[in-house]
This record gives structure tokens, sequence and C-alpha cells, in this order.
């Protein structure tokens, strides 16, 4: 398990190398101009926008430019940002605990809904109950997140007045107000991982309850909650965990329409934001960040695998 | 009688006095104005409205343009005037301080702004400004403590444009020479009525009073709040989050904010928009094409359609709340008429193939209007379908800004496009002058008699004489087929009522002047 670990964590070093070249072309190519964009294209003095090309290193060959950058990053240094002229790691840095906040919050969200509707509805197959936890997944599935969040906005910020509509609130204003300003925004992102969380729910409980051990189980007289609980649960979790942990990038994804919506200082809004002012070194620290992230937490899932399915041994 | 007279007089003056005093007493609040991205609040190095609306608060301008009829009004100056045709003399108002308690000025170490002060200003504009310029300046000096003097090569009458010296405000040079030009576009100060006392770029900004202000300042705080979407900023002003909305960015969402009672809509300027050609791509460098293309769009309906009452049907380019009257001559430019379109696109060899587009040589007549998100996208979608339906394979492309806008500099594939939507006078000369090809004439449009026209004008004093000449230039350039005004879209602040005395964003956000002083009621 330990060689697997480490072996692992060595490949990540390709991986991301990989995703900065490619990310670093893809802006090389990209339609607009980092520069033109930052001083404004009209009253512009050409000269001026020459110079700040210079200054930037814009003016280079971009494979020049890839090499800088590389030989930098691997000093530790992310550059810094061609709009504030802040050091990268330190935005991310600030950006990326909300950002991971909001995910993980998401996540427990959409479990929260998920394992009850999934196990009920896998319990109570061809009953009222099943067919209401199949339209609550279809619903979840079918909303885009941007619209369900102004749903949301207006339902319960606007109508109700009972939840704040934007930030993440100050923790040092007590916990309860942080989390009444989390709720909306982690509803809107968990919600179509809910979904479909309890499709695979229910379809790996099903599969779990006609298992023979769980027959042995009835026939010995077992009562039928500790069944579900200590028995089927445990087995059916497997692919759920699993699939919880693949869909995890799928949430750092839409963490960036919700930080839109929401107005959540996290790394998706700040890497949007780049995006729009072509302020390619923060693009490329996001990116990497975000992949980052997506690949530790990939290796966590599969550590957890093995640590729920001990029938499950990593070369 | 003379003891009655001055009773007279002193009565009316207390009661002025305790009237003024009424008013100040029931001023105060922070104001809470909406923003999707500020990131830096130099005054020299934007273009953006959310910035020019945060930098507002901290610095003094010359002048600011009245809520009336944007002519210039007095503020840092008290008056000017032109000895000469190449000479502007500005008075400037005594007991102006920069802000302490900063970086450079300590507490009670401010200094007085002074003519030399203006004069390091306006070279910095010169110099520095990375989003509007000055034009020719012969020469900038003060010519006493509170007196500045600036000289032109030739004669300027737009000097005092929106775009040009409005842009320009005190900034102390020691501000600079410490803070450097980074520390100073995260940490600035100026003269103005609020000191900035917290900025975090895209998360939070807040201005508090200026109690050393030469007006009285009734708000206590000014707060910027972050909400990069517009329509979560319409519902976040509903749930009164904030109070302030400083331009609908969709058009769209008037008629149902006027509903609400406790919503106001305040109006000020607006914008153009207008259908771009590309004059130096084929087939739209052809007279007949483009004017085909203009007479197969029955634009005053889908005007009528989407826009009114918030806007009206453009004929030209130039608003009337530049200035200058809007040119009656120009409706009678355009006109809707399908059959006279067909003839002209027949009579350069154009003829409708079997899928009824009309096509020459084999090629058929086809292009993507590239165009921004926004209110004229509803407008866009009803011409470029009367386009399809006319025989013209015409279609919507929806881009980035920062792409849309290179694209049309590059002349990109750019053949019909949705156009730079300048709001001011000189939005003409901007888009058309063939000095600005490669800039913001993303037309490519050349036309020497124009721009001889242009620089006449740009020489001319008499206003009356300079207004016929920006005319005559108008008439040119739409008889030229070279853009297609489509119509005038009104600015609105969506403004809550709680808030007395706003007055919109015109070339700067003014809370504090002659003529206003914003505040919150309780």
């Amino acid at each position: 398990m330990l060689t697997y670990i480490l072996r692992r964590l060595i490949l990540i070093v390709p991986v991301l190398l990989g995703i900065t070249f490619i990310v670093f072309a893809l802006l090389a190519f990209a339609p607009g101009d980092a520069i033109s964009l930052m001083l404004g294209t009209e009253a512009a003095n050409p000269e001026l926008i020459e110079r700040r090309r210079a200054e930037l290193g814009l003016d280079k060959p971009w494979l020049q430019q890839y090499v800088d950058y590389m030989g930098r990053l691997l000093q530790g240094d992310l550059g810094r940002s061609f709009t504030y002229g802040t050091p990268v790691a330190t935005m991310v840095g600030e950006r990326l605990p909300n950002t991971l906040v909001l995910t993980v919050a998401s996540m427990l969200v959409a479990l929260a809904i998920a394992l009850p509707l999934g196990i009920i509805s896998a319990v109570k197959r061809n009953t009222v109950w099943d067919y209401s936890a199949m339209f609550v997944s279809i619903a979840g599935v079918s909303m885009p997140n941007f619209w369900l969040g102004l749903l949301l906005i207006i339902t319960f910020g606007l109508e109700l007045r009972w939840l704040p509509i934007r930030g993440l609130g100050d923790i040092s204003d007590g916990l309860w107000q942080y989390l009444r300003h989390l709720l909306l925004p982690a509803v809107t992102l968990g919600t179509s991982l809910a979904a479909i969380l309890m499709r695979l729910t229910r379809n790996s409980m099903l599969d779990v309850l006609g298992e023979d051990y769980i027959r042995t189980a009835h026939a010995k007289g077992m009562a039928r909650t500790p069944i579900i609980v200590k028995h089927a649960l445990r087995n059916a979790l497997v692919p759920v965990v699993t699939t919880a942990g693949v869909q995890f990038g799928a949430l750092l994804g839409g963490a960036v329409i919700v930080e839109t919506i929401f107005s959540l200082p996290g790394l998706g809004l700040l890497a949007i934001t780049a995006i729009r002012g072509r302020d390619i070194p923060v693009i490329q620290g996001s990116v990497l960040v975000f992949a980052l992230c997506f690949v530790l937490v990939t290796l966590l899932v599969d550590i957890m695998y093995a640590v729920i399915n001990p029938r499950v041994r990593y070369a | 009688m003379k003891n009655t007279s001055a009773l007279k007089v002193l009565g009316v003056t207390a009661l002025l006095a305790i009237a003024a005093s009424s008013a100040l007493a029931q001023g105060g609040g922070t104001l809470r104005i909406a923003y999707a991205a500020i990131q830096q609040l130099d005054p020299y190095k934007t273009a953006s409205n959310d910035e020019i609306h945060a930098f507002s608060q901290v610095f003094d301008p010359l002048f600011i343009l009245s809520r009336e009829d944007f002519s210039p009004v007095p503020h840092a100056a008290t008056s000017w005037e032109n000895p000469d045709d190449l000479t502007w003399v500005f008075h400037l108002r005594e007991g102006v301080y920069f802000q302490d308690g900063n970086d450079v000025f300590a507490e009670g170490e401010a200094r007085e702004v002074t003519a030399e002060d203006w004069v390091y200003s306006i070279n910095r504009f010169i110099n520095e400004s990375t989003a509007f310029a000055m034009g020719d300046i012969e020469s900038v000096e003060a010519l006493d403590r509170y007196t500045l003097q600036i000289t032109t090569p030739e004669p300027d009458p737009f000097l005092m444009d929106g775009n040009r010296l409005a842009r320009v405000v005190a900034i102390p040079h020691e501000a600079i020479e410490v803070l450097g030009e980074d520390g100073f576009a995260q940490r600035p100060f100026g003269s103005g009525p609020f000191k900035l006392t917290d900025f975090r770029p895209n998360q939070s900004l807040r201005f508090e009073r200026n109690e050393d202000y030469w007006l009285p300042v009734q708000l206590d705080a000014v707060e910027f709040v972050f909400i990069p979407d517009p329509t979560v900023q319409t519902i976040a002003l509903e749930a009164d989050e904030i109070d302030v909305i400083p331009y609908l960015l969709n058009i769209d969402e008037a008629d149902w904010l006027m509903e609400n009672p406790d919503v106001e809509l305040h109006g000020r300027g607006g914008s153009w928009r207008g259908l771009g050609f590309n004059l130096s791509t084929a087939p739209f460098d052809e007279f007949e094409v483009r004017d085909a293309i203009s007479m197969a769009m029955d634009i005053d309906s889908a005007v009528a359609a989407v826009v009114e009452p918030f806007g009206f049907r453009a004929y030209g380019q130039v608003p009337d709340w530049t200035g200058f009257a809007l040119d009656p001559e120009l409706e009678s430019y355009w006109t809707y008429d399908p059959e006279a379109a067909a003839a002209q696109l027949e009579s350069v060899g154009f003829a409708k193939n079997a899928n009824g587009i009309y096509e020459r040589d084999g090629v058929p007549l086809s292009f993507s209007v590239k165009v921004v998100a926004g209110s004229p996208v509803r407008v866009l979608t009803i011409l470029v379908t009367q386009l399809q339906a006319f025989g013209i394979n015409a279609e919507l492309l929806l881009q980035d800004t920062a792409v849309w806008a290179d694209d049309l500099v590059a002349g990109n594939n750019t053949g019909l496009f949705f156009d730079f939507s300048y709001a001011g006078v000189t939005g003409l000369w901007s888009l058309f002058h063939s000095s600005n090809i490669g800039m913001s004439n993303t037309h490519f449009y050349s036309n020497p008699e124009v721009d001889a026209i242009f620089d006449e004008a740009s020489y001319t004093v008499d206003f009356e004489a300079r207004q016929e000449l920006w005319h005559q230039a108008q008439r040119l350039i739409m008889a030229d087929r070279a853009a297609i005004p489509l119509y005038f879209e009104n600015g609105f602040s969506v403004v809550s009522s709680s808030v007395v005395d706003w007055v919109g964003p015109w070339a700067g956000l003014n809370l504090v002047t002659l003529e206003n002083s914003t505040y919150k009621e309780d």
C-alpha cells in the first residue's frame, strides 16, 4: 500500500507538467490580447502597449515564455498577477480555502440527501417512496446549477428573507452566521451530485440486498435495521464513495459558476475573472492548483476504497 | 425702511441656514453600491466603470458635468476663461486639502491643493493614462498658487469633454513617490469627500467621510459591494442588501423594476447601439451591399418592440445628451425597403440560389454578426431573422467582450458586427476618423473629406459652427453606410427609494458636489 501511494505521488509530477504545458499553449493561441485588454485599446499609446508587453515578458516567443515560467515554478514561484501585481501564490492561498470549504460542504449536502433517499428508495422499492425519490433524482440532475442558484436566491433571500444571498460571511461573526452564508451555495452545488449518488446508492443497495448473506441474516432472525445499516450499507457504499471522489472534480468545476452567482471569494471566481481579463499567471496558477486538488482527491478515494473493501490490494 | 429691509435679509438668511442645517441633519448612513469587478483604484489606469465609480470618492476633478445638461460645472476650479483661442485659465478653489491620516500625510499634516499639483496631475495624465487621452497640449503651468493655465497648439473646443480634461483629478506627487505606482493603485488618496479605509480587490471596498472636505458630506460611508452577476445585483437591491446599481446592464429588467415602489430608476445619458461594417472586407467594401443590408431590416419595429420606452431609434451616432442636437435630416437616410434592397444586390450580380439565399459567383452572402451579451442581443436576433427571411444567411455569434473587442480592432472576420457603444460627443470621431484605424475605427473607414471636416471641427470654437461641421461629417458617414445606427439606449441607475439626491454617473460618480449631496434617509 505504501509503495502504491508513493508511486501515485510521484506520478503527480508528470501529470501537472502536462497540464501546465497544455494550458500555456492554449493561452498562447487563444484570442484576446492581455495587454490591449489591460490598457484599453481605444486610447492606449502603442508605445505604452509595447513597453508593457516587454515588461511582462510577453514579447518573447511562447516556448521561451513557457521555459521561463517552468524555471520559476520549480522554485515555487507562481509569478505575479498582470492585473493586480500581487503574487499569484498569495491570491490562490487566500481563495483556495473558500473553494474547498464550499466543495466539501456541497459533498456533505449531496451525501446527506443521497444516502437516506437512496436507502429508502431501495428498501421500499416500487412504492410511492421509491417513485418520489426518483423524481427528486431526475429533477436534481436536470436543473442547471446557475438556474437553481438564482431560484434559491429569489426564494430564500428575496421573498422569505431567511438567508443571505451573497458572500461567505466572516467566521469571526460566529459559526451559525458563516453556515447561513454557506447553505444556499452548498445546496446549489451539491444538488446535481446528490441526484447522481442517490441513484447509485439505490442500485447498489438493491444489488447487495439480493445477496445470499443478507438472506441468511434475515433467516437468522436479525432485525431489519441492523441488516441494512451494518451489513448491506457498508458494501453498498463502495461504488458510492468511488463515484463521489471522482465527482469531486465536477464539484470544483461547478464551483466556478456558484461562486459567481453567490459572489463567493473563491478560486473559481478568481479563475473566471482572470480568464476574462487574460491575466495569464493567475489562470495558470488557478488551473495548476485545481489539477493538484483533483489528483490528490483521486488518490485519497483510492486509499479509502482499499480501507472500505479489504479485499482490494494495491501492488 | 432700511432697518426693515435689513431685518428681512437677516430673517431670510436665518431661514436658509435653518433649512440647510435641517437638510444636513437628515443625512447620513452608509451607501452600498454594487460592483462586478474592482481591481485597482489609480484614476489614470482604467476605463472600467466600476473602478471609476470607486475612485471618484477619493479624488476631486477640476469640474464635473452638470446633472441637467452635461455642461461643465465648477468643482475644484471655481471658474475658467479663454483669454484667447489657444489658452485656458482655471481659477482654483482655495481651502481644498489633500487627505491626511495615510502613508504620506500624517494626521493633521495635510497640505493644500495648489496649481502646481494640477500641473503635476495633468502631466501625469498625459504621460500615464492608459484609457483616455488629453489631445494636443502645448503647455501646462501654474501662474500663481491658485491659477492654472493650459495652452494648446490649435484651438481645442473639446478640451472640456467628458473623456478628456474631465478625467483629470488632483493627485499629490508625494503619493506616487512614497507608495509607487502599484502601491498608489491599491492605497490611493486625494482631496475627495471620502477616504479609503479598506480595499481588497474584488472582495471588500469601503470609504469613510472626509471630515475636512470643503463641502459638507452627509453620508457616513460608502461601501462597494462585490456582486459579479448583474441579475443577482438586481435581486440584492430588492432584498435591501445594497442601495445602488450605478448602471443597469440589462435594460430588459427596467420594466419590472419600475413596478417596485421601493426602487427608483434614474436616467442619465446612455449608450449608442449600432452595427458596423468592416469596409476592408469583401463584399462589405461595396456600397450596394451595405445599402441593401440596411434596407433589408425593419429596425424601427425591432427597436419599438424591444427597447422603447427605455431607448429610442437612432439615425446617427451622436446622441442629444452630448450637447449637440440630433440631426433631423438623418432620418431620411434610412428606410426599410426589401424590394429596393433586392434591386441593389441584383445590380451588383447577386441572385437567389435554390435555397433562397443571395449568392454571386457561387458564393452565398453569408456572415456572422459578432456581439457581446446584453440587451442588444434581443434586437439583433430580430434583425438577423429578418435578414434570413430576406435571403441573406446571417447569424449571431456571441463572444466574450475581450475577444469581441480584439476581433473588431484586428478586423478578424468582421464583415458586419455589433459596434463599440461610444456615448459622448467625440465618439463619432473615435469610430470614423481614419487616424483611428487599428484602434477605435474598427470599420477601417477612411474618407478624406470626413477627416478634413473632423479636423476643422476640432479647432472650431464657435459652438453652432462646430455642431454644423459635426452634423456634416455624420451625414457623410451615414450616406457612405459605414455603419447602421440602431438605437440610443438610456442609461439608468437603479436606486433604493431611501437614497436622496442621487445623480447618476457620468465621467465619474460624484456624490458630493455644489449641485448635489447624496445621503440615505433613515
